[in-house]
């Protein structure tokens, strides 16, 4: 059995590197967390085999994947779900054995406990399935596979059949499940990530996919300075994209007006329309050229003391997937001068 | 590799409580008398492959679920929770990806599957519960919610079939609706791998109809006033494309315009040409309706020829169950059984004998659970009167089927009792030889309860002619002249007529006698 998890940096080819293992005679099953990457991973199949979809190759979304190919056929009907509810349980006194635990009085499983009960219950079977069904198991984004959902994965890996994940550990900006204390620290430290694979006979590869083709030299060198995030560039030193803070305000305006450049917010980027996104949900996207980036005031302060690395993980993360959406330059404009769209 | 049913399993369905049919992989005859649900099976195999809810609703939830299922809710505790629901599980073989595959069936082991459930939708919980509570006679058919899914609880419909089957029916076959859809399945069947084909058809079958129009109906057109725009053209809508103005034909002839048995014939015919490559299962309801006796045989040699595909077939014709094999029947005796019983068991030289044998009611003793089985006609001409004057009523109040074999085969039929269990009486003559004749001979079935073999126990008296005579003497001397016994024994049916139709009491043998007793208990 060959499995590996590849952590990789943004830009580098994940996709890409997912698809050409991609052939016509084992049976695949891919699972990836956004609808971005889903979109992303479907078109380049389809480019790869001529426009027709391969019989022996299953894509799945991660809930499609739980939901669908773990949960329902061995659960369904014992215990009469009839679909999820993304929220968590209100109920905080209940044991793990109740049914209660898992699914509302009218039968819908709260997302973030799914994992649990499949660990709990039909474990072995799922095993057999997906061995009985694939040769090799697939999952791009893995870094998006938190609290129960890691710890499912976890015994996963160890059926009788390849793996091949992966993700980039610093674009972990959401969780499919957070439920309590359940592995609440995972993406706290990358070692301790590393180790929890290789615990489980799973080779850890940190070099194929560490260079980006999407950014430059001048954008990867800024990230690891700052952030604090290794990544490095394919691209020549020759590339003369910038990075740089605007502070004229004129210029800031010419960039904002420009409606090629993205917008990227920390937050709330629906309030200012067309063109405008949240950096955590630029993730995936491949195809901007000059991106500008928004400052709230927390990473503003950041910035002028020089320490955006020490800004809490979650928002450090998101401002890496947001600079490195760029194939081209990127401005850091002050939010405060963007005009909202409701005030207009 | 085609796909094939494995097993069906029926759960509140008609008349059906709990009920599981293992099918053959080639040949299904299923026998049994009216009202024991043959037809019902195969309709139970059709709405499920059709994955169709209109077909369902079509026929009526109240007529679907169980009755006694309905009235043990209505008499029990009236919640929620013990609303009956309806299943029809078809657990398939085949080359299935996962979405088949799961633990939602109720044997509650993964295999692929496919299945129909009727069942109180949740959605209206509340509203079932208050009209329970309101009436305490109702039930709430209208809140139940028909669903199709596989084993791995994945939706299914009509559009995305998992199985594809084909059923034909003879009672509504001559109707124009019956005929179109088989019709428009075979169409569809047969350029099911080449959508490109059915499309061109359809653009091909319009642009005829538009050239039509151009060429033929110009002249009409140009006479009508051409200041209002009106204009006679075709019908353009779906219901008159190229599907529904297909017909299939017979050396020019349409199958419309042939009788309901050559109907049946040809349909059969077609659709078993490809059966196992583009039609997986074939179900056909008692062929033996309309057709001749001839193009019955005709008809079994095509099925006999059809090596691929799964066949379910209703009858009541003893030709079609022997010639297609007795190890192929599935024998459906009350509903209130949890299964068909099958004869797989039986031994491949009975199997083989019935084939070839005449056919002598073998569905009737197959299906009969008392039969008292005679060697002759000379017997079987009697065997009524006989009983009447032992049992003082007739073998049909007592359900009782006489049945004459043409001879001394009795163990064949004996071998297929051992396997069913019904009450079996043989009668037969000593002929001259007990031990060897009436004892050594069914040593095989003597451990058996439901089997005897009854005979005269005087080897002298060596036949039934002679136990007669000896029994009747002075009635046969006045019947039959000078020799009676010679003249019984040379016309051995004239004689037993004679003695049918003579007023005067008969006297039984005692050993038939027995045998009545014997079977009546």
């Amino acid at each position: 059995m060959d499995k590996k998890v590849i952590f990789a940096v943004a830009g580098s080819g994940k996709t890409t590197y997912i698809v050409n293992n991609l052939d016509y005679h084992k049976r695949f099953l891919i699972v990836t967390f956004t609808n971005n990457n889903y979109n992303n991973l479907q078109k380049k199949i389809l480019e790869k085999f001529d426009g027709t979809w391969p019989g022996n190759i299953t894509l799945l979304t991660y809930f499609q994947f739980l939901f669908q190919f773990c949960y329902k056929p061995f659960l369904s009907d014992k215990l009469k779900t009839r679909g999820i509810i993304y929220e968590k349980n209100p109920e905080r006194f209940i044991e793990q054995t109740n049914k209660q635990y898992y699914m509302t009085s009218n039968g819908y499983l709260y997302s973030n406990r799914i994992a649990l009960l499949i660990k709990k219950h039909v474990l072995n079977e799922l095993k057999e399935r997906l061995c009985k069904y694939f040769d090799c198991f697939i999952i791009d984004e893995v870094q998006d596979i938190a609290g129960h959902d890691f710890n499912l994965l976890e015994e996963l890996i160890t059926a009788a059949i390849d793996i091949l994940f992966v993700g980039d550990f610093f674009q972990h900006t959401f969780d499919t499940s957070q439920d309590g204390n359940v592995n609440k620290n995972l993406y706290k430290d990358m070692l301790k990530y590393k180790k929890r694979f290789e615990s489980k006979g799973i080779t850890v590869d940190t070099t194929t996919l560490t260079y980006s083709w999407r950014c430059s030299k001048n954008i990867c060198s800024f990230i690891t300075k700052n952030l604090d995030i290794p990544i490095y560039s394919h691209r020549s030193s020759n590339d003369n994209t910038q990075i740089e803070l605007i502070k004229d305000s004129n210029k800031a305006f010419s960039i904002l007006n420009n409606e090629n450049i993205i917008k990227l917010h920390y937050q709330n980027s629906a309030k200012y329309g067309r063109g405008h996104k949240n950096w955590g949900d630029s993730k995936g996207e491949d195809h901007y050229i000059d991106v500008c980036v928004l400052l709230n005031k927390t990473t503003k302060r950041a910035f002028n003391t020089k320490s955006i690395d020490t800004l809490a993980p979650a928002t450090r993360n998101k401002l890496y997937v947001a600079i490195t959406r760029a194939h081209g330059n990127v401005y850091f404009v002050d939010e405060a001068l963007v005009v909202k769209k409701s005030n207009t | 590799m085609a796909t094939i049913i494995k097993k069906i399993r029926l759960i509140n369905y008609k008349r059906f409580l709990y009920y599981t049919i293992t099918p053959n992989e080639h040949i299904n005859i299923l026998v049994g008398d009216n009202e024991v649900g043959k037809s019902t099976v195969l309709e139970a195999i059709d709405l499920v492959t059709s994955g169709s809810i209109r077909k369902v609703e079509a026929i009526g939830l109240d007529r679907l679920l169980n009755s006694d299922a309905v009235k043990a809710f209505k008499s029990g505790e009236r919640k929620i929770c013990n609303l009956p629901h309806i299943k029809i599980e078809l657990y398939l073989e085949g080359n299935f990806d996962f979405t088949m595959n799961g633990k939602n069936n109720s044997d509650g082991i993964p295999c692929d599957g496919i299945r129909m459930i009727c069942a109180p939708n949740p959605d209206y919980y509340s509203e079932i519960a208050d009209s329970l509570t309101e009436n305490s006679d109702y039930f709430p058919f209208d809140f139940y919610t028909i669903r199709f899914s596989t084993f791995a609880d994945q939706g299914y419909s009509g559009y995305r079939k998992k199985i594809r089957s084909l059923f034909i029916v003879s009672e509504s076959l001559s109707s124009e609706y019956a005929t179109n859809d088989f019709v428009k399945r075979m169409y569809s069947q047969y350029t099911e791998d080449n959508i490109k084909e059915r499309a061109l058809h359809k653009s091909k079958y319009r642009q005829l109809k538009n050239n039509f129009c151009l060429e033929s109906l110009q002249s009409l057109n140009d006479r009508i006033p051409s200041s209002k725009g009106y204009s006679f053209g075709l019908k353009s809508c779906s219901v008159f494309g190229l599907e529904n103005d297909l017909m299939i034909y017979e050396n020019d002839i349409g199958i419309d315009n042939q009788g309901t048995g050559k109907q049946v014939f040809i349909k059969t015919d077609f659709a078993l040409e490809r059966a196992g490559d583009i039609v997986d299962v074939i179900l056909i309801e008692e062929p033996e309706n309309h057709l001749s006796h001839v193009n019955l045989r005709k008809l079994i040699n095509i099925i006999v020829n059809t090596k691929k595909g799964q066949l379910f077939i209703s009858t009541h014709n003893s030709l079609i169950s022997t010639r297609l094999e007795l190890k192929n029947l599935q024998i459906m005796h009350q509903c209130s059984s949890k299964n068909p019983i099958s004869l797989k068991d039986l031994d491949d030289e009975t199997a083989k004998y019935f084939m070839k044998a005449p056919v002598a009611g073998i569905i009737e003793y197959i299906l009969s659970s008392k039969t008292i089985l005679v060697e002759g006609p000379s017997e079987y001409m009697l065997f009524e009167k006989f009983y009447k004057s032992t049992a003082n009523t007739s073998p049909e109040n007592d359900g009782v089927s006489i049945i004459d074999i043409h001879g001394l085969s009795f163990k064949r039929y004996l071998s297929i009792a051992k396997i069913l269990g019904n009450k079996v009486a043989v009668i037969t003559d000593n002929d001259g030889d007990m031990q060897k004749n009436c004892v050594d001979k069914y040593t095989d079935f003597q451990n058996d309860t439901n089997i005897k073999i009854f005979y005269d126990e005087d080897e002298k008296i060596k036949t039934y002619e002679m136990v007669l005579y000896e029994n009747n003497k002075e009635l046969c001397n006045q019947l039959f002249g000078k020799d009676p016994l010679k003249y019984m024994l040379n016309n051995k049916t004239e004689a037993a007529f004679s003695l049918l139709n003579n007023d005067t009491n008969i006297v039984v043998p005692d050993y038939i006698s027995n045998a009545i007793k014997w079977i009546r208990k």
